[in-house]
């Protein structure tokens, strides 16, 4: 059985699993705005709806624990600057709290949310736009996606291979380099095959597809953020 | 066959070569009658994936004719690329869908079907695939001969006239071969027409009607396999050498 990979679609009756992904953005990209200068409680005011939701959700964090190393260590890195930045532990704890707020927004919408459900959302609206082939954006994008969860796997593959045959710690500059050319060029061969299954199977990034409904869960989800957003600007 | 019938699949002198002037596939000739199940193979490097990305349209051929059920398709890739279904040798390469449910729909939504005709298509495969209990998995969390079984759903779905397999049997277990051998007859039984490349060979000549040998780009040997039974070896093929075809069969119990 594979392990859990982080940024993945998984398929559940839930709340989100139900809205539509096109609300989902958009409340991703409202929370930003004010996340950008929230105070600690404003910082603080954002990220409980979103824990609030992740439990609602069931996220599998412990399933995550190997690549949320990864996030653990950006946000210490994060603290360490920031306070030596501005020598305010207050500041550099509000910017580790930020910057878990976009990851975990980012998980929650990845965990609720099919690339293809995504692209036929988004495609839908962005054809609107004169000018713009909003299918093959949205194509693009749902491709772009389904990219994130094979760029962890091939990592994963490449440092589990390395370790097994004893790669010692040499300059880390070479060791970087020399793992993201392995990486890189099993990815190119991985797009590869991909681009080879998809037209196998008749796939056309300009075909216009069936478009998902908004529902009361989408006024909802949509009308709870705009209320958290305002209150956090009301913090200001 | 009947002598009057138009086979399926007719190759006329095709070549392949990434480079002008260096075929790798050299003048290949074949036909494969409609409901057979015939097997490609031979040694590694012999060109057999490449054939296999050639007639269903992934690879433009330098020269030849490629056709189907009577019709040139040589110069229509994309009518070829819905007229043969190809299930590839890793099946994580062809399984793009989030759920076991929407990998098998995806090739339907690219045909444009009506959502009745989709989810008919959809329960008849799974029926056929044993997949109904799996429908709502990740197919990351598929054992190899259920990812198989998917792989060979999301194309067979696609109604296609000729089913190619490009090694069916790689890195499976034994329970998985079996499961995948019962598929494979199944569908040889509902008279689908089957081209199967692989190297393991004695998992299947009992069943099939035409093997074919590519040696270097070269189609070296074609015919029944009981004709070529002895000469398989001398070709790089490792056969068993004691008993008859009929005994090498996998599903004795």
């Amino acid at each position: 059985m594979a392990e859990a990979l982080i940024f993945h679609y998984r398929e559940q009756h839930t709340y989100l699993n139900h809205c539509n992904p096109v609300s989902k953005l958009l409340c991703v990209i409202a929370l930003c705005f004010p996340l950008v200068k929230a105070p600690l409680f404003g910082t603080l005011l954002l990220l409980s709806p979103l824990l609030l939701l992740s439990l609602i959700q069931r996220l599998p964090l412990k399933r995550y624990a190997k690549e949320l190393r990864f996030f653990i260590f950006m946000t210490c890195l994060i603290a360490l600057t920031e306070y030596l930045a501005t020598k305010s532990a207050l500041l550099a704890l509000t910017a580790c709290l930020r910057f878990l707020t976009i990851i975990l927004s980012g998980m929650l919408i990845s965990d609720s949310t099919a690339p293809d459900d995504l692209a036929r959302s988004l495609g839908n609206l962005l054809d609107r736009i004169p000018f713009v082939n909003g299918w093959n954006v949205a194509s693009s994008i749902e491709l772009s996606l389904s990219l994130i969860p094979m760029i962890f796997d091939v990592t994963d593959q490449v440092i589990t291979a390395r370790k097994a045959r004893l790669e010692r710690n040499r300059n880390p500059i070479k060791n970087l380099t020399s793992l993201g050319s392995s990486i890189f060029s099993l990815l190119l061969d991985r797009a590869e095959e991909l681009s080879w299954a998809l037209d196998a199977r008749a796939f056309e990034a300009n075909r216009k597809r069936q478009t998902l409904p908004y529902t009361y869960r989408d006024l909802l989800l949509i009308g709870i953020t705009t209320m958290f957003v305002f209150l956090t600007y009301m913090l200001y | 066959m009947k002598s009057n019938e138009t086979p399926l699949l007719q190759v006329e002198n095709l070549e392949f070569g990434f480079e002008k002037n260096k075929p790798i596939l050299k003048n290949i000739s074949f036909t494969i009658p409609k409901g057979s199940f015939t097997l490609i193979t031979g040694p590694n490097g012999s060109g057999k994936s490449l054939l296999l990305k050639c007639i269903k349209g992934l690879l433009k051929p330098s020269s030849g004719t490629i056709l189907i059920d009577g019709e040139d398709l040589t110069k229509h890739p994309k009518k070829r690329l819905t007229s043969v279904g190809l299930v590839f040798q890793d099946s994580d390469t062809q399984i793009v869908g989030q759920t076991v449910e929407r990998d098998i729909l995806f090739g339907l939504e690219n045909l444009q079907l009506p959502l009745a005709e989709q989810m008919k298509k959809l329960e008849e495969v799974v029926t056929l695939l044993d997949l109904s209990k799996q429908l709502k998995q990740r197919p990351r969390t598929l054992s190899g001969g259920e990812k198989r079984r998917l792989s060979i759903a999301g194309v067979l779905v696609m109604e296609p006239k000729l089913l190619i397999m490009d090694e069916p049997f790689a890195n499976l277990d034994y329970p998985s071969v079996l499961q995948v051998l019962k598929t494979l007859l199944a569908l040889k039984g509902e008279g689908h027409t089957i081209i199967l490349v692989s190297h393991e060979v004695e998992k299947v000549l009992a069943y099939i009607d035409l093997a074919l040998i590519l040696e270097q780009g070269n189609l070296t040997l074609q015919g029944h396999p009981a004709q070529l039974y002895t000469q398989f070896r001398s070709h790089g093929v490792y056969v068993p050498q004691e008993g008859t075809i009929e005994e090498l069969t996998w599903l004795k119990h």
